[in-house]
């Protein structure tokens, strides 16, 4: 889909941004923030040992959360420029359960320049000069997250929405936070806003267009020397004397004839290098809201993709997304190829010319219903519960306390995404609580290993110098190789202190000694979630599971073997009669 | 000489004289501390008074209070919190006579000196000829009572001192007499001339009290480095 793009100004800069509409918020709404708070945290345990914040560990944090959206890119050097002593800020507030004015209090007297930042910045706070703007981001996520879900979320009964209802929906949400703001007896006129303008009448333009005014000037110079200097404070309310100011500052060049046509020409030039429209948007929810209401000026529709349940701008009336998932393949494309499989084969179909579709699914589903749309739809998301929230925090912590000492940055990286994603997924109902129970319960096996590869790490130095050089060795390539052999080692390891001989070889894995339990690589299998070819063994495996009462979470898995279906086109008629015999069924079941 | 051995005799007999292992050095670190002080005060009250320029409503006074107070010789991270003084924010500050402040805030705090006479360590106090020179180096260092402003006297102090009767409350009512009779810029009534006013007791006391504690607390370490010399000595 072509995204339509708008441009935006923000102050204290002279630069114009730019804006696609829909895909920077859907982009934002999804934004991954783990690997930004990571390099904070590293940059804050840092900052403590050496007294300053490390400025490789700031750049890195600072390019990545600039790419979130392009108005955080776009203040990237003075609104947002603290942002990592603000997420340290945060994270220390966390941990040491304390407030930002407790950590201030700590730091008046500072020792080091990391603490004199801290001081400094939360000072920002305490002087209405700044806020936590990590705190902002988060909130604002959250924000976007949940107008997106209240506006576009389909209704239960599935059908599509219209604009006007669109509309309702945003509309009331937005007064709905007014109302509040109102009962807070906040200054609603000094809430977020976007203002809209030509680049000519930024505030800033002078600046932006640099080239013109030089030229404006030059031609009233003699009426600018007279000007008095009216510089007036800057918090000052002018909220009923803006026109004066306005004036004021015409007056002086009221009588200005229109320049030569070659200075028009030259003026048109640089005219036309900007944008026609500026939209200045004064925080960051004026932009999140201003995206929600261009979306739907410029008709643009964002549903749930069906199938792995995240936001997309919608061109056609697809619910399924274009993303390309772990298959390799994108929603829609899988969503067809399923369909394919089920469809009987157009030759054998004697379908009426009226009935028979052209391409699109669309009229296809109206005229005929394949079985598969009487299958219940997945089951919907379920919250993770908090024991395995727990178990997975206690996992994140073990390995990351041994990075480097047993397990590498990117194995480690690639572990804990795999994790945040199956929490996404049981949320969002793409994996059951099982599948994650599994996951978790592989992913101790995998802490333990690591735990003794690092044991290996410690021994290996206390170790007589011959038999050091061996374990390092080993050590070395284990670090290498995969957590499996890392197992094997660390028991050839044991056997040593037991006093059993070994040889060099004994280290690389290839000659176990004939008394090891079993094989290493049997102790650790890598986790492999369930996969299916088709969606229609998805939906055989889910009922026959449940028609063998086995509970949702799987402890011994008995394979089913399931035989290709031989689908049989019905008609109508006889589909609904087979899901009222279903419900029907199922109320029995209830009674 | 003479001065020389008796002053020698008197450190090594007397049980209860305050003995620093290098006196010149003590007298020298306390006097920096009292005019650091003085100076500290004066650019405090500066700084408050800026507030009052554009950030009243932004910035809570009772932080920069804290700022003060934490450190009471230095009020520069008074800035953490974007308060600048400059010929602009402190415009009404910028004459002659108002600079004369400085050397008399120095000066309300020299003539307090004899306080530390109070100052115990293991039942040793300062001799009352060490708080003289002590005296005399902050003068020395520019402390002065312009046109006689601060009414209280280095001897008073001493005598109250002696007769162990408390001493007046370190207000700024010198300071208010001060402008009214000597800067007519901060004299008029506005609302910034009102709030330094204003401000100027509660922190003048509040200032004093801290000021007070970081003194004796550092005359205790000079001693406890020559105890300290002391006993590493045998």
């Amino acid at each position: 889909m072509n995204f339509k793009n708008i441009r935006f100004a923000v102050r204290d800069n002279t630069n114009i941004y730019k804006l696609e509409l829909a895909k920077s918020l859907l982009y934002f709404t999804e934004f991954d923030f783990t690997y930004f708070w990571e390099q904070c945290i590293e940059a804050g345990k840092t900052a403590r040992k050496t007294g300053r914040l490390p400025q490789n560990h700031v750049t890195t944090a600072k390019s990545i959360i600039s790419k979130a959206h392009p108005y955080i890119e776009s203040l990237i050097a003075s609104d947002f420029s603290e942002i990592v002593t603000d997420c340290i800020i945060e994270y220390i507030c966390m941990s040491d359960r304390i407030t930002s004015d407790e950590l201030w209090t700590r730091c008046i007297s500072s020792k080091n320049p990391y603490e004199n930042a801290i001081f400094k910045r939360i000072s920002e706070y305490k002087a209405n000069r700044a806020i936590n703007q990590w705190n902002n981001i988060v909130r604002i996520k959250e924000y976007a997250s949940n107008k997106l879900a209240f506006i576009y979320d389909h209704d239960e009964n599935g059908s599509s929405l219209k604009r006007e209802s669109i509309r309702a929906r945003r509309d009331y949400f937005d007064l709905t936070a007014s109302v509040s703001a109102n009962e807070l007896r906040l200054p609603c006129g000094r809430l977020p806003s976007a203002t809209f303008c030509n680049a000519a009448s930024l505030p800033n333009s002078t600046f932006v267009i640099s080239k013109v005014s030089k030229a404006v000037y030059k031609r009233f110079s003699d009426v600018f020397a007279s000007v008095p200097d009216e510089s007036l404070p800057e918090n000052r309310d002018y909220t009923y004397t803006k026109d004066k100011l306005a004036m004021d500052a015409y007056g002086y060049v009221k009588g200005m004839p229109r320049p030569t046509d070659i200075e028009m020409k030259f003026a048109l030039e640089a005219f036309l290098e900007t944008p026609e429209e500026v939209y200045l948007p004064d925080s960051f929810k004026a932009v999140i809201d201003l995206e929600f209401n261009l979306m739907l000026k410029e008709d643009i529709t964002i549903r749930r993709c069906k199938s792995c349940s995240r936001y997309f701008a919608a061109d056609t009336d697809s619910i399924y997304c274009d993303r390309v998932n772990s298959s390799g393949k994108t929603c829609r494309r899988l969503h067809e190829e399923s369909l394919k499989e089920i469809t009987p084969n157009p030759a054998e179909a004697t379908l009426s010319g009226a009935e028979n579709p052209d391409s699109a699914y669309g009229a296809f589903s109206q005229a005929y219903v394949p079985p598969w749309r009487l299958v219940p739809p997945p089951n919907k998301g379920v919250s993770v519960p908090a024991e395995m929230e727990k178990q997975g925090q206690k996992l994140y912590n073990t390995l990351y306390k041994r990075l480097g000492k047993g397990m590498s940055e990117n194995d480690f990286k690639e572990w804990s995404q795999y994790l945040s994603h199956m929490k996404r997924n049981v949320k969002t109902g793409d994996a059951t609580v099982g599948q994650l129970a599994e996951f978790l319960s592989y992913s101790e096996e995998l802490a333990e290993a690591v735990k003794a590869a690092g044991k290996i790490y410690k021994t290996a130095e206390n170790l007589t110098s011959n038999t050091s050089q061996y374990i390092q060795e080993s050590f070395d390539d284990t670090m290498n190789r995969p957590v499996a052999s890392v197992i094997k080692a660390n028991e050839t390891h044991e056997m040593t202190s037991a006093g059993i001989d070994f040889k060099a070889e004994d280290f690389t894995g290839e000659a176990l000694p004939e008394n090891t339990a079993e094989p290493a690589a049997e102790k650790i299998k890598p986790f492999t979630p369930e996969s299916f070819a088709s969606l229609s063994d998805a939906m055989l495996r889910e009922r026959s599971e449940k028609d063998a009462g086995v509970s949702s979470v799987p402890v011994n898995k008995k394979y089913i073997e399931i035989k290709e279906p031989n689908w049989k086109r019905m008609t109508r008629e006889e589909a609904y009669a087979m899901q009222e015999r279903d419900l029907n069924a199922d109320s029995d079941d209830e009674e | 000489m003479l001065f020389n051995f008796i002053k020698q005799y008197t450190h090594l007999k007397g049980d209860d004289v305050l003995n620093f292992i290098s006196e010149t050095n003590a007298i020298n670190g306390l006097s920096d501390v009292i005019v650091k002080g003085g100076v500290c005060l004066y650019n405090s009250i500066k700084y408050i008074y800026s507030l009052a320029e554009k950030d009243f409503y932004n910035i809570n006074i009772k932080d920069t209070f804290k700022i003060i107070l934490n450190n009471i010789t230095e009020a520069d991270s008074l800035k953490a919190l974007g308060l600048r003084i400059d010929d602009y924010t402190c415009r009404e500050m910028n004459s002659p006579e108002y600079n004369r402040v400085l050397p008399l805030i120095v000066y309300c705090l020299a003539v307090r000196i004899p306080t530390l006479k109070n100052v115990r360590c293991d039942d040793k106090c300062m001799t009352d000829d060490q708080i003289f020179r002590l005296y005399n180096t902050v003068i020395a260092k520019g402390a002065e009572n312009y046109k006689d402003i601060i009414p209280e006297t280095f001897l008073e102090t001493k005598y109250l001192v002696r007769k162990g009767k408390p001493l007046p409350p370190f207000t700024a009512d010198w300071y208010k007499v001060f402008i009214y009779s000597s800067v007519p810029s901060l004299a008029e009534i506005t609302n910034k001339n009102m709030f330094l006013l204003g401000f100027a007791d509660v922190l003048f006391a509040m200032f004093y009290s801290c000021f007070e504690e970081e003194l004796h607390n550092r005359v205790i370490e000079y001693a406890a480095d020559n105890s300290s010399d002391t006993d590493d000595g045998g």
